[in-house]
């Protein structure tokens, strides 16, 4: 009873979260709704005594992948999405295409007789008391082994990757990036050299109109 | 239980007997539905959780005044109570009056949002960390890992507190808290992972237990005192204190992410802020000093019949977990202590890094460092030097040898950084 | 003696024995490639070119051993000292003949590709050197595992190797734009499939009784009843994934883009070394559905099959840019591979890898040669290339014998490779002679664009590079690469020696799929 309470509970948060991921008015609140709807996806592991990958799903998701998300949003600015999101067409698309998407998983679980896979009550208690780790740590060190090391390759590759594709390349040694405040709000600008170096147009790049003649210069000077 | 034991009728000397009471009410615990037992816990705790770590911050507010000002040869507060002793419950009280100031331009929600959420992870640290054999809030075989969970959560706190002041200060600060509690909690989990590994379990009654047989067998000094020393800095780094206060560097940052932070609000993140060192500290203590137990292993009350006797005394067999259990929280708490006051001691004698400097060393010393340690430690394990195991003297060999092939990995890995980056700059020059 | 010796002592102790009962010997080739990828990734902190340039030399060491380690597996199928099929790892790798044999293809096909890319790295980003063959051998990591997956959680770590090394090296030119775009286009592309493919894999874990292996799934298919439409359910996502991969239409959106985009050497390994990785994946994951949902999955394929077709040929028609164009041909490739795919036994399946190993010459060939056109013509586009045969014959001489061999025309390896699948194709239970018609329809489309080439190459007349060509004669200080031309004439010896001794690759081939079907599954015929 209490663990069906529980279930409802973090349900219908996890779901009113995920619809504050898509419906919030700024990146940032989407965000944190995000960070909502793991923290409940960690608590279902919870009630299914994967405590384990209860506290992974904390410690990965719900605090090392948003806040790389949070850096990004702050750092680029957090834009109101509202009139982004308008295009009728673009909603009946995406709303119709995730209701199928939704249909085709519930229907697949739903197919599936799940009770051919009987956890034992002996199993469930020893999960209770010594907890899922030691039986992820057998199988990843004995039949997992390969896959296990195999992912530790495909890590350091991305690691590698990650590196090599935001390394900056420039020569010069004025600063690639500098910040200014505009409208009380923090605002990176980055130089030519790097603009061009990240791979921007450099036409984007809007340059004040240089003061033509000596005298519109005094005047503004004056001014 | 047995449901026909509560009709019989007590004689007068049991209704005399305090046990007798504490065995029925005990009884009747258990008679309860689940749900009530679990959900009074639950209260309990956390109106226990919530005193000890008010008191426990208060304490240490007064306590790192006086530290401090006795290391710059002050007096420190010494106006209200005796010796300033109620200093900081004047503060509080002024804290909790004081106006609370919102501008404009903050975006209101995630301003009241963010020093709740920096604070309810720690306070939730409390019910796990273990005071003594009993006084455990949940006794979990994944503690250490839900510990860190736990801690790492309070990171979104400040950043949202940064974003939401709307204040460049602010914002500084708090990615600079974000940067650093992700770089240090690395060192951090592979400084423990030595532990687990010799103990078998990430459960920290099973940790300190494995302890119990006094300074000889205590990790931080006898098997993996590496490790201690990583998880100390890395843990001082986590808590953002001096060396490492750079998300509230005064000199360069106001306040940092506390900046537009004032009343109540300002108190929460002060608090805190302490309550996490209270925290770290136990935990280092648990991990690596014996938690609960005493120098000399076990308890004074079990091992020479000290319960035994008082209990005979004054005739009441029911204070004997009293005793046993108010040692070990005296044991607890007194080694709690002398690591806040190392910490104290070192905000009165390090001066703050720069910001590069905080990273470097971060990822160019301590993770290379524990993740040599750790190889070690695995290697010790492997090869199964049970004299490690058991606390033998001998590993001071291993201590030895940890320190050669720390220093001179890591120096010679260091070195070779330094050349590439000289290298480069020297490239750079020249081109 | 001595190594008798001290190989008999570490056998005995437990990593030893472990190795030992693990069959760790057959992954010889893997555990060199990850060894080498370590010391190119170490090379690539040193400070100097000089230094950096030396992991172009440890790549190549490495995959040469990686390539004599496999044939020494492969001759232990023959000297029958020790039983050759193994699984790895607990099941998670499948040693047989068809693993070692697509090994082999895949590690010729990176030598050469090693060869295609050195002056382009050099030239183009010398700082990174060593980081690029880092990530390419990574990749190459993936595919070696992928072609003996035998456990979906494994299969799935090799994929997304394969993947995410790909997905950066396709921008791997970050001052371009196009690259950029690239690398883009091809990780959102390459997320979403691979997210799809996980559905139909948990769909089929549960249609296996909560295994992960490949190994009990045809067993669990047999028994399990009235699974006809969730096993075509899965069969659908895993086919929406496997076709991303190996750029089948309607899931080729990202190809012509990519392939346009990123550095040559890369768009020769996506559509040589991931196609064919792919394609063995397929191969297991599929075959044991060839009794059960046979109807479905080769209706589903011989779908995939028409439409890339289809596709591919009709939009190569139009195309000015050699890479794009070869970037539609592949498509068209990916078509004609599916219809072998389709039929689901043994020859045909046989007869897709003898076409996969051509195809992997042909096509490495093929981009080669654009490479080379780069270098004399600074240019991708195919006008450029008019008139090209007065001023360099014997380039144009090679390119032509490429084309034709993607084409499909007698002497080289593309005819035999195409005519030996069309027939086993015709030949199956379920030959289905609109596919085969459409695929020779298409064949003979694709003579067009291919021949248009030659026919520009020959007999246009010369563009304004070929003139500066001609009129710079022999005083040219331009030299080409030695690695390219080297890469360029190995393809030319296998695509037309596969073209005349075409029968042993063949019956190479065919072996593998019966030991492939021996070990997996009796549902093959």
């Amino acid at each position: 009873m209490f663990e069906s309470t529980l279930f409802w509970i973090f349900a219908t948060v996890a779901i009113g979260a995920a619809l504050g991921v898509v419906l919030a008015p700024s990146v940032l609140y989407s965000a944190l709704s995000l960070i909502v709807v793991f923290f409940s996806i960690a608590a279902f592991f919870l009630l299914n005594n994967a405590d384990f990958l209860a506290t992974a799903q904390v410690l990965v998701y719900g605090v090392g992948l948003t806040i790389v998300m949070l850096f990004g949003i702050m750092f680029t600015g957090d834009t109101p999405l509202k009139e982004k999101a308008g295009k009728l067409g673009r909603l009946l698309i995406a709303s119709i295409s995730s209701v199928a998407l939704f249909a085709l998983i519930f229907t697949s679980v739903l197919g599936f007789n799940i009770k051919q896979f009987p956890a034992s009550a002996q199993w469930i208690r020893e999960l209770h008391e010594q907890g899922s780790t030691l039986a992820i740590g057998q199988l990843l060190f004995s039949k997992y082994v390969l896959p296990f090391e195999v992912a530790s390759i495909l890590l350091l590759g991305a690691m590698i990757g990650a590196i090599l594709l935001s390394k900056k390349t420039f020569t010069s040694q004025e600063p690639g990036l500098t910040f200014s405040i505009q409208e009380g709000r923090l605002k990176p600008t980055l130089s030519a050299e790097w603009r061009k170096d990240v791979g921007f147009v450099d036409a984007e790049v809007a340059t004040e109109e240089a003061p033509s003649s000596t005298e519109e210069l005094k005047k503004e000077c004056s001014l | 239980m047995n449901a026909t034991a509560s009709f019989e009728i007590p004689t007068l000397a049991q209704l005399l007997d305090p046990s007798f009471h504490l065995m029925k009410a005990i009884e009747l615990w258990h008679q309860l539905p689940d749900i009530v037992p679990i959900f009074l816990t639950g209260v309990v705790l956390f109106g226990m959780v919530a005193v000890m770590g008010q008191a426990a911050a208060v304490v240490m507010v007064l306590m790192e005044r006086k530290v401090l000002s006795w290391f710059t040869q002050r007096k420190g507060p010494n106006r209200v109570g005796p010796g300033g002793m109620f200093q900081t419950i004047a503060d509080g009280v002024k804290l909790l009056t004081k106006e609370d100031i919102m501008t404009p331009v903050m975006d209101k929600f995630l301003f009241t949002l963010a020093p709740a959420i920096f604070l309810f992870p720690v306070f939730a640290l409390y019910a796990i960390v273990p005071f003594s054999e009993s006084l455990i809030g949940v006794s979990l075989p994944l503690g250490l890992l839900v510990l860190f969970a736990l801690s790492s959560i309070s990171v979104i706190g400040l950043v949202l507190a940064g974003w939401a002041s709307n204040n460049k200060y602010s914002l500084l600060g708090g990615m600079r808290s974000a940067a650093q509690a992700i770089s240090y909690e690395v060192p951090l989990i592979l400084s423990v992972i030595g532990v687990v590994l010799f103990t078998g379990s990430g459960n920290l009654k099973t940790i300190i237990e494995a302890q119990s047989g006094g300074v000889l067998h205590w990790y931080g000094i006898m098997l993996t005192p590496l490790s201690f020393l990583l998880f100390y800095v890395a843990s001082i780094a986590e808590v953002n204190r001096v060396p490492f206060d750079l998300p509230e560097a005064e000199s360069e940052l106001v306040s940092g992410y506390n900046t537009e932070y004032s009343g109540m609000k300002f108190a929460t993140f002060f608090l805190a802020e302490y309550a996490g060192l209270f925290v770290l500290s136990a935990l280092t203590v648990a991990l690596f000093f014996g938690g609960y137990t005493s120098p000399f292993g076990g308890t004074f009350m079990q091992n020479y019949g000290v319960a035994d006797a008082i209990v005979q005394a004054v005739k009441l067999p029911a204070i004997k977990p009293l005793l046993v259990n108010g040692e070990q929280i005296f044991w607890m708490l007194s080694k709690t202590y002398i690591f806040i006051y190392i910490a104290m001691l070192l905000r009165g004698t390090l001066p703050r890094l720069k910001p590069d400097q905080l990273m470097g060393f971060c990822w160019k010393f301590l993770i290379p460092l524990s993740l040599i340690n750790l190889f070690m430690l695995g290697f010790a394990k492997q090869f199964s030097l049970s004299f490690l195991a058991d606390g033998f003297a001998g590993s001071w060999v291993y201590l030895a040898l940890a320190a050669l092939v720390g220093i001179g990995g890591v120096g010679g890995f260091c070195h070779f950084i330094d050349r590439q980056f000289k290298a480069q700059v020297a490239a750079r020059y020249h081109a | 003696m001595m190594l008798e010796a001290i190989s008999y002592t570490l056998i005995q102790t437990s990593f030893g024995q472990f190795i030992y009962n693990q069959n760790l010997a057959f992954l010889a080739p893997e555990l060199v490639i990850s060894l080498t990828l370590l010391m190119t990734f170490a090379l690539s902190l040193a400070k100097t070119q000089v230094d950096q340039a030396k992991s172009w030399g440890i790549a190549l060491l490495g995959s040469v051993v990686a390539l004599v380690s496999i044939v020494m597996h492969y001759q232990l199928f023959y000297t029958g000292q020790a039983s050759a099929s193994q699984s790895v790892m607990f099941g998670m790798f499948e040693a047989d003949l068809l693993s070692v044999v697509a090994r082999f293809i895949l590690t010729l096909g990176f030598i050469l590709i090693l060869h295609l890319s050195k002056r382009y790295v050099e030239t183009r980003l010398p700082s990174q050197t060593g980081e690029f063959y880092t990530l390419l051998l990574t990749a190459f990591l993936g595919a070696l595992l992928l072609c003996g997956a035998n456990d979906m959680i494994m299969a799935f770590v090799a994929l997304e190797t394969l993947g995410i090394s790909s997905y950066i090296l396709t921008g791997y030119l970050r001052n371009n734009l196009k690259s950029t775009e690239a690398s883009l286009k091809y990780l959102v592309y390459g997320g979403c499939s691979s997210a799809v493919l996980l559905f139909g894999l948990a769909l089929i874990y549960g249609l296996a009784g909560g295994s992960t292996s490949f190994a009990v799934l045809p067993q669990a298919l047999s028994q399990a009843s009235d699974l006809g439409a969730w096993a075509s359910l899965a069969i659908v996502m895993i086919l929406a994934g496997i076709g991303f991969k190996v750029s089948a239409a309607p899931f080729h959106t990202w190809t012509p883009d990519v392939y346009e985009g990123s550095p040559t050497p890369i768009t020769a390994f996506l559509s040589v070394i991931s196609k064919l990785a792919a394609f063995v994946f397929a191969i297991r994951l599929l075959t044991p559905f060839a009794g059960v949902g046979n109807e479905n999955v080769a209706l589903l394929i011989g779908l995939l099959a028409v439409f890339s077709m289809i596709v591919g040929n009709v939009a190569a028609l139009k195309q000015t840019n050699i890479k794009r164009l070869l970037g539609y041909s592949t498509i068209a490739h990916a078509g004609y591979m599916l219809v072998g795919l389709a039929a689901l036994t043994q020859n045909s399946l046989g007869a897709l890898l003898f076409y996969l190993a051509t195809y992997v010459f042909m096509n490495t060939g093929a981009f080669a040669s654009a490479m080379i056109g780069d270098e004399l013509l600074a240019s991708e586009d195919i006008s450029a290339y008019s008139g090209l045969i007065k001023a360099k014959p014997w380039f144009v001489f090679a390119f032509s014998i490429f084309l034709l061999g993607l084409a499909g025309i007698p002497i080289t390896a593309g005819f035999f490779a195409k005519f030996f699948l069309f027939q086993s194709v015709v030949l199956s239970d379920l030959g289905n002679l609109g596919v085969i018609i459409i695929a020779l329809l298409a064949s003979t489309v694709s003579l067009y664009y291919y021949l248009n080439i030659i026919k520009v190459m020959v007999i246009g007349e010369p563009s304004e590079q070929v003139q500066r060509l001609i009129g710079e004669g022999k005083d040219s200080t331009w030299n080409l690469s030695k690695t390219l031309t080297l890469a360029t004439v190995i393809c030319l010896i296998f695509t037309l020696g596969l073209g005349i001794f075409g029968q042993n690759g063949l019956l190479i081939s065919e072996s593998a799929m019966s030991d492939h079907g021996a070990t997996v599954t009796q549902n093959l015929r």
